[in-house]
């Protein structure tokens, strides 16, 4: 299997898979004087979860990037697929770095990027 | 009171609520239509309840974000004049729906453990478009509302705001001008009086009737979190377990169903319903107030086998350091105490004087009057009960506490709670005067104004 963003090979070379946050939150009680060093005084509440992200590093074509980045900017979702089974429908979030190599030849039309895909609905 | 579940009350003093137990809401658009692919439920994101002792109606606010919950390029999705000729968007199921006076109803909770906590109708909506968003607030106030707001209605089409009641107990006035507002007669609890009057209003609400029949009988008027509407005696003894009925043995212990118990508001009878013998703690029982457990002495006046009926207060909460309180403040003021009550009742008075100095060495004038009119009361003994139960009330009221606690929504104004903070020595019984939730996925907490009621042993 391989990392595709609507159906468009991507070449990933990095892959990071942090799970979604939860809702949380730890609140601080007033102490019980008789148990402050055995059993923690806080409270932990949250139902729910934010959105699953994944971040990916690699390189693709011009033209595929160029697609990526129109995507981007009018918030288009389309389903990602990951080479380990997980796939999402999602939008991209963020580019964290997007740069061409000096070069001639085949080097020269690719570009390395790493972005982030953020969850559109529910899981595909 | 309403009954809290074993398993909130488990869930709540273990200290986690997460997942499947987190915090959860639900608010309902009571008269949005709904069906195959349609909803009533708004995706509330915040919520804000509060509930107070003297208010006629109570208040909500709910927040959400207004984007289609399936299409985050699709904002102003709950717009209500949203329509298909401004271009880019397309009329939804919310069209018309999110309007001034259109009912709601929230319920609050754990997982799937919810309970109401309010019901009554949109004053403002609030449609907020900033760079980074686009969200709806909802401001709601309960069914008081339409009593707040509304004039009475009488039968002369010349004088339609002039309304009359001839001969009828208070009460029942009470009860006839809710039922003109829409109450249905199973919605409205009310204890008769016995003061039976002739009078009329003009260009009235009914919130101004009730207020005048709260200050001639001294009952209570309060809707409660499924809009039934109740003008009853006033107690401060919730919640309350009447006639706990036990066959025993002298010598061994009985466990009644709820405690800690008020310090001596137990009664403990031979017949129920307040008959029968009353019998005498350490005499004929003895009684421990934290656990609950009564045990009939050898030898005193609980015969073996006989059955006994047992009565009294409870704390409908304990909240506890290092369980679930989150702060603290806790206040003593003399700002409304007063050194006496005159109550002037019809053509006669009587004075309460305050204990001076009271048992903590405080002191309070003695010209520090407070002058109370009661044309109903024509006896000396009933001027002076309700000078002594205004005493009464009034020194409970100089201690109070507003602290802020993991949220129990279950928990209803008037109910009494046992509060127990370590640096403060708080540890007695105090009753709600008002609460407020804050409430979201990641955060349910509530802040409790009380004062104190009475002791309990911890």
């Amino acid at each position: 299997m391989s990392d595709s963003w609507g159906g468009t090979l991507l070449n990933i070379s990095e892959y990071h898979r942090l799970p979604a946050e939860r809702f949380f939150s730890e609140k601080e009680l007033l102490p019980d004087p008789s148990t402050l060093s055995t059993v923690p005084e806080t409270v932990l509440q949250g139902s729910g979860r934010y959105r699953k992200r994944r971040e990916l590093t690699g390189y693709c074509t011009k033209a595929t990037f160029d697609t990526l980045e129109t995507d981007y900017y009018s918030g288009t979702a389309k389903d990602l697929q990951c080479d380990d089974g997980f796939s999402m429908s999602a939008i991209i979030e963020k580019f964290t770095s997007a740069s061409r190599k000096l070069g001639s030849g085949e080097i020269a039309d690719l570009v390395f990027f790493t972005l982030t895909f953020i969850e559109a609905g529910g899981e595909t | 009171m309403r009954p809290i579940p074993s398993s909130i009350r488990t869930l709540l003093k273990n200290k986690i609520m997460l997942g499947a137990n987190g915090p959860t809401q639900q608010v309902i658009l009571l008269d949005k239509p709904v069906g195959e692919g349609l909803t009533n439920a708004v995706p509330a994101k915040r919520i804000w309840l509060s509930r107070e002792e003297d208010a006629i109606a109570q208040r909500c606010t709910i927040e959400f974000d207004n984007v289609n919950p399936v299409d985050h390029k699709d904002p102003g999705y709950y717009m209500p004049y949203r329509t298909n000729e401004f271009t880019g968007h397309i009329q939804n199921e919310w069209h018309f729906q999110l309007i001034p006076s259109k009912r709601i109803s929230v319920q609050l909770g754990y997982g799937s453990e919810l309970v109401d906590v309010f019901l009554g109708s949109i004053d403002d909506v609030i449609f907020n478009a900033e760079p980074g968003g686009y969200s709806v607030t909802l401001d709601c106030r309960d069914l008081g509302s339409i009593l707040v707001d509304d004039m009475m209605i009488g039968d002369d089409p010349d004088e339609p705001y002039w309304v009359a009641f001839a001969d009828m107990d208070v009460s029942n006035i009470v009860k006839t001008a809710l039922l003109a507002k829409g109450w249905t007669s199973e919605n409205v609890t009310v204890d008769l009086s016995g003061l039976i009057l002739d009078i009329d209003f003009e260009r009235q609400t009914v919130a101004d009737l009730i207020d005048w029949a709260i200050d001639v009988t001294g009952y209570q008027f309060y809707i409660d979190e499924n809009g039934k509407a109740f003008f009853v005696e006033a107690t401060d003894k919730n919640p309350r377990s009447s006639d706990e009925t036990f066959v025993c043995t002298q010598g061994e212990e009985i466990s009644l169903g709820h405690w800690p118990i008020v310090l001596d508001s137990q009664e403990v009878r031979s017949a129920p319903s307040g008959g029968g013998t009353l019998f005498t703690k350490d005499t004929d029982y003895t009684i421990n107030f934290s656990t609950g457990k009564l045990v009939p002495i050898v030898g005193g006046g609980i015969a073996s086998s006989s059955t006994i009926y047992v009565s009294y207060v409870y704390a409908a909460w304990v909240f506890r350091h290092g369980e679930d309180i989150f702060r603290l403040p806790y206040t003593l003021s003399r700002r409304n105490q007063y050194g006496k009550i005159v109550v002037e009742g019809d053509g006669e008075s009587a004075t309460w004087e305050a204990p001076s100095p009271a048992w903590d060495t405080r002191t309070t004038s003695p010209n520090r009057v407070m002058f109370v009119s009661k044309p109903e009361a024509t006896e000396i003994s009933e001027c002076q009960e309700i000078a002594d139960k205004m005493g009464l009330d009034m020194l409970r009221r100089y201690g109070t506490v507003e602290f802020a606690a993991v949220a129990v929504p279950w928990l209803q104004v008037g109910d009494c709670i046992q509060v127990i903070e370590y640096s403060s020595t708080v540890s007695e019984i105090y009753r709600i005067v008002s609460v407020e939730f804050e409430y979201s996925p990641g955060n349910a907490v509530m802040t409790i104004r009380a004062y104190h009621f009475g002791y309990s042993a911890i």
